[in-house]
């Protein structure tokens, strides 16, 4: 990591401590509670990923309750333990720190956007990239200044891969940079090449021929839903990663929490039929985070207060833990 | 026909065809206006995105129109039925997504038109946020360029001081958060303090600034407590008689908050403390009933988050008991 003076370590002006805190008693022996294990960083410890809330809400065509999610994440951690079966493994060891969340402007959206890029570009410009950032949205429009923030930040050829239900590829000209529009301006600002550009998972009756064609002719990949069940999610994956990868120094993955089964999803703002199963989701998270290149992570478009006995949240900590997973695995595998 | 900018038709048209001849369904009485001349126009505005505690309140006026399939034109306490008074839709303002200062200025120009309209008619917005009163009452000044009074009905002040960041400050104009919505009409000279009447404020809110601000301006405060201590019929007639002391028109606003919190569990930043259902209904009829009002907003409702339907029922009811007090004008 290279070494900056004093003065450029100055925490970004917009950058808040986590609004939640939270801790469990119930800890029994041996046991240890990711709400007890993510503390908030302190700014000095070195890090192996670091969570940022980026409580984004208002960039829609309607009303969600998105900018709860970082809250409502970190609480819920609350229930979860560093220890999973399913790899038999104990992600204790990982430094995992809370950093906080980028302010919101209350009516400001675009200055909100803005915020986002200064705020996550200077963050890593200040701290050093050798972290994972774990962002934790908000609605989709953050992607495209957490992207460029990722890409300017590390000074890195980045490769992207979209696991989405929605193409998100629209035009400006209806309302501007909004949640349906993110993919589009990041090719547009060149953060990704449109051949390091992967989609995964797309589905339902929600897009626009239009759209996913400049994609297309910007050489982007596309791995519809129906094509991921046939393939199968490894297989996908590891297309996904070599596109990706292609030529890159790093991949960022951007997760739409709404690529799942509608069914499995109600605090989500547009759930689909026919989505990815839950645990298709977690395998194709845990094969993506196996990868060295695998640098970032996002998470949009969970929505608390839709949601139906904290489902969709609990499934938004699965997700970060079993991405968390893989990282701990590469770090033990001698990586880093 | 007069073009009216940035106004859309009605996205949900709701109508009953169950045979329940003699009554008819509020939602068959009211129609689509085709610029025709009616008593009173209702128009959606969803916007929902000045608002500092971001609520659901752009699927008011969808929800509104559905539920009034439920009501009927006859009203039963006052023995009177309104179908006679000619109500008619005008459809949605079209907002900007990402541009909150936008949206405002399109509702601003948009009702402007509409209040300029010919033959004139009684205008009720469907908000949307509080923000929403602050380009409806602009707009309505500068149409008809008479000098307005304004009775307000809310949980809080709505006279915090603007942000010094203004958000979207690209010139010419910046976004007005929910709650300065009547500082900024005081500030810009469009509204004067002795000619603002609010009632029925409650509940832990804001800062003692904003009081300070209202006494400094001589805005007129009857908080929940005291309208229920004098009565909401007493505490009407005086914010009529402060909102039309020496102007020409009132304007009134009407937050769903202003109810106690289990009358409007979803309106937007609901808190207990506030009134009851009968004393907001009652309070409705008496301004629908003075010919000096003009416009009528109601903001505030997250229809979204309104599980049981009690908020956006509540709205309706506001709704028809200020329509009952218009059909009653002399």
């Amino acid at each position: 990591m290279e070494v900056h003076s004093a003065q450029s370590k100055a925490i970004p002006p917009h950058l808040h401590p986590p609004e939640i805190v939270r801790t469990t008693a119930y800890e029994d022996v041996g046991m240890l509670k990711v709400a007890n294990w993510i503390k908030p960083w302190d700014f000095e410890e070195r890090l192996d990923a670091g969570i940022v809330g980026v409580p984004l809400a208002k960039s829609g065509g309607y009303w969600k309750g998105v900018f709860e999610a970082p809250n409502a994440i970190r609480d819920t951690f609350a229930w979860f333990c560093t220890y999973s079966p399913d790899f038999d493994v104990d992600i204790r060891d990982l430094v995992v720190r809370d950093i906080g969340d980028v302010e919101m402007h209350t009516t400001g959206i675009v200055l909100s956007q803005e915020r986002i890029l200064a705020t996550l570009r200077e963050l890593y410009l200040s701290f050093g990239c050798d972290f994972m950032p774990v962002i934790i949205g908000g609605d989709h429009s953050i992607v495209r200044p957490s992207v460029r923030a990722f890409r300017e930040g590390r000074n890195e050829t980045v490769g992207l891969i979209q696991l989405d239900a929605h193409d998100d590829l629209r035009q400006f000209t209806w309302g501007g940079p909004t949640s349906g529009t993110p993919f589009r301006g990041i090719l547009e600002d060149h953060s990704v090449e449109g051949r390091n550009f992967v989609q995964i998972g797309l589905h339902g009756f929600g897009s626009s021929k239009t759209d996913l064609d400049y994609a297309r002719d910007q050489g982007a990949h596309r791995m519809s839903m129906r094509e991921v069940r046939k393939r199968g999610v490894e297989n996908v994956m590891e297309a996904a990663i070599a596109y990706a990868g292609d030529g890159t120094q790093a991949i960022y993955v951007s997760l739409d929490i709404d690529i799942l089964e509608g069914a499995f999803t109600p605090g989500t703002g547009s759930p689909e039929p026919g989505g990815m199963s839950p645990g298709d989701l977690l395998e194709a998270v845990y094969l993506l985070s196996c990868s060295p290149k695998v640098k970032a992570l996002d998470l949009v478009c969970i929505d608390p207060l839709k949601d139906i006995r904290g489902l969709t949240v609990r499934m938004g900590c699965a997700i970060i833990l079993t991405f968390l997973t893989g990282l701990y695995q590469r770090k033990r595998g001698g990586e880093g | 026909m007069t073009n009216i900018p940035f106004l859309r038709p009605p996205e949900v048209i709701r109508r009953s065809y169950s045979d329940d001849r003699p009554a008819l369904a509020a939602s068959n009485w009211i129609t689509l206006w085709e610029q025709q001349a009616i008593d009173v126009g209702l128009v959606g505005v969803p916007l929902a995105k000045a608002a500092r505690n971001y609520a659901g309140v752009d699927g008011a006026p969808n929800a509104l129109r559905k539920l009034l399939r439920e009501f009927t034109t006859y009203d039963i306490e006052r023995d009177a039925d309104l179908r006679s008074l000619r109500v008619s839709h005008l459809g949605d303002v079209e907002l900007f997504a990402t541009d909150v200062a936008r949206s405002q200025a399109q509702v601003e120009e948009s009702l402007t038109t509409i209040f300029a309209f010919q033959p004139r008619f009684l205008l009720v917005v469907l908000g949307g946020d509080q923000s929403v009163t602050y380009a409806s009452f602009k707009a309505l000044r500068r149409a008809r360029q008479l000098r307005t009074g304004l009775v307000y009905f809310g949980s809080y002040y709505a006279l915090r001081a603007l942000p010094e960041d203004v958000g979207d400050s690209r010139p010419p104009r910046a976004a007005i958060p929910d709650d300065s919505a009547l500082r900024a009409l005081l500030e810009e000279g469009l509204l004067a303090g002795r000619n603002l009447a609010q009632i029925g404020l409650h509940g832990f809110w804001g800062s003692r600034e904003e009081k300070l601000f209202a006494q400094a301006q001589s805005v007129s405060v009857v908080t929940a407590r005291e309208s229920q201590d004098s009565g909401i019929d007493r505490a009407t007639t005086g914010a009529l008689e402060v909102a039309g002391q020496a102007t020409e028109a009132i304007y009134v606003a009407i937050n769903l908050n202003v109810l106690d919190l289990p009358y409007a569990p979803a309106s937007q930043d609901a808190q207990f403390g506030g009134l009851r259902a009968s004393e907001l209904l009652s309070a409705a009829y008496s301004l629908g009933l003075d010919p000096r009002v003009q416009a009528i907003d109601l903001v505030g409702i997250d229809a979204y988050r309104d599980q049981v339907g009690l908020t956006v029922d509540a709205a309706c009811a506001v709704l028809l008991n200020f329509l009952a007090g218009v059909n009653a004008r002399s």
